[in-house]
């Protein structure tokens, strides 16, 4: 006889193993399930979100949607804005100060654009490599342990890193050279 | 709504799909492959878990393989064909053998949409034709038959 588990016990076990507890805090993970929600939440098939996207001038695959769903790691954070866009979702960093995990969520709502930046600032000022529009998950977490530290709550929305990508590269030149 | 996922007995009175996952776990401590493969599962299950067995027309994903080569069509739940209502669903990773993870499984939905999973039986597919996995799907069907049985209803499904 084999063992008698529950689910929750076997998720519980599965969920322990420091591979598969790392990438459940990434990036990639939870926005590529909170995007895969929110699309079904809209009853949207990736077709139709492809569309969507094309609507609002950008590009993207059926493929490239799939892969972000399926938490793939090859996603760039400038792909998670054209789909949070086209869901005309926002996301949201919230600072989770018992748990002290990322939480990621995609809701409606208002942010903020100057948490992008200082939320990058404090990135770059603690030593992090940030590369235009390939924030990694080692960045993010650390964004959120600068935030846990000031007790803050971010919002970072699909609009705010739209707008910021304007300056994104002369402030990362800038503040490399002020380091 | 609300998602139950539940493991059934197999004939010897074992809960396979645990002791297979358990297993997998185990190795996954001490070999990446195992862990990447572990990783796509436990991605999987989180999807089962928020938003149940998606609807057929939702059911389509593609993954990267080990090496980032060009994508590959992957559908995380798929209806086992000749053999509805079992659906299976899937993770790859090619490091471990042909790195195609594969557990079949049944559900019900209510009317509010609140979703019972039957996970049955759980191993990975070594080729495209496997007799393991045939052998599996036949066991399933078995328990499935046995299960309503107990339970004192028929197996009935409209789209799998």
């Amino acid at each position: 006889m084999g063992q008698r588990m529950s689910h929750r016990d076997l998720m519980k076990k599965i969920r322990s193993v420091p591979a598969v507890a790392e990438n459940r805090k990434s990036m990639h993970f939870k926005l590529g399930i909170a995007i895969l929600k929110k699309r079904l939440e809209l009853n949207l098939t990736q077709e139709e979100l492809v569309e969507r996207v094309k609507a609002n001038g950008g590009t993207i695959t059926q493929a490239t949607i799939s892969k972000m769903e399926s938490a793939e790691t090859d996603v760039k954070l400038s792909t998670f804005e054209k789909v949070l866009e086209a869901l005309e979702a926002t996301v949201e960093v919230v600072d989770n100060t018992t748990s002290a995990t990322l939480e990621v969520e995609v809701t409606p709502g208002n942010g903020k654009k100057e948490s992008v930046r200082s939320l990058i600032k404090s990135a770059i000022n603690a030593g992090k490599e940030v590369m235009p529009y390939s924030l990694s998950s080692e960045v993010l977490r650390h964004m959120f342990e600068e935030m846990h530290q000031s007790s803050t709550s971010e919002k970072v929305t699909s609009g705010s890193l739209k707008s910021y990508k304007g300056n994104y590269e002369k402030e990362l030149k800038e503040l490399e050279m002020s380091r | 709504m609300t998602i139950t996922i539940e493991y059934l007995e197999d004939p010897n009175g074992d809960l396979q799909v645990v002791d297979f996952l358990s297993d997998l776990a185990d190795k996954a401590l001490k070999d990446d492959d195992y862990s990447n493969l572990l990783k796509r599962i436990d991605t999987v299950f989180t999807i089962l878990e928020e938003i149940g067995v998606p609807e057929i027309d939702n059911r389509t994903h593609f993954a990267t393989g080990h090496k980032n080569q060009t994508i590959t069509l992957v559908d995380i739940v798929k209806e086992l064909r000749d053999h509805p209502p079992l659906l299976e669903t899937r993770a790859n990773w090619r490091g471990v053998g042909d790195g195609a993870f594969r557990a079949i499984f049944f559900y019900e939905k209510d009317r509010d949409g609140n979703q019972t999973i039957y996970f049955t039986q759980a191993l990975l597919k070594e080729d495209t034709y496997s007799p393991a996995f045939e052998q599996a799907v036949q066991i399933s069907e078995q328990m499935m038959y046995d299960f309503y049985s107990k339970k004192g209803g028929t197996v009935t499904w409209d789209n799998a």
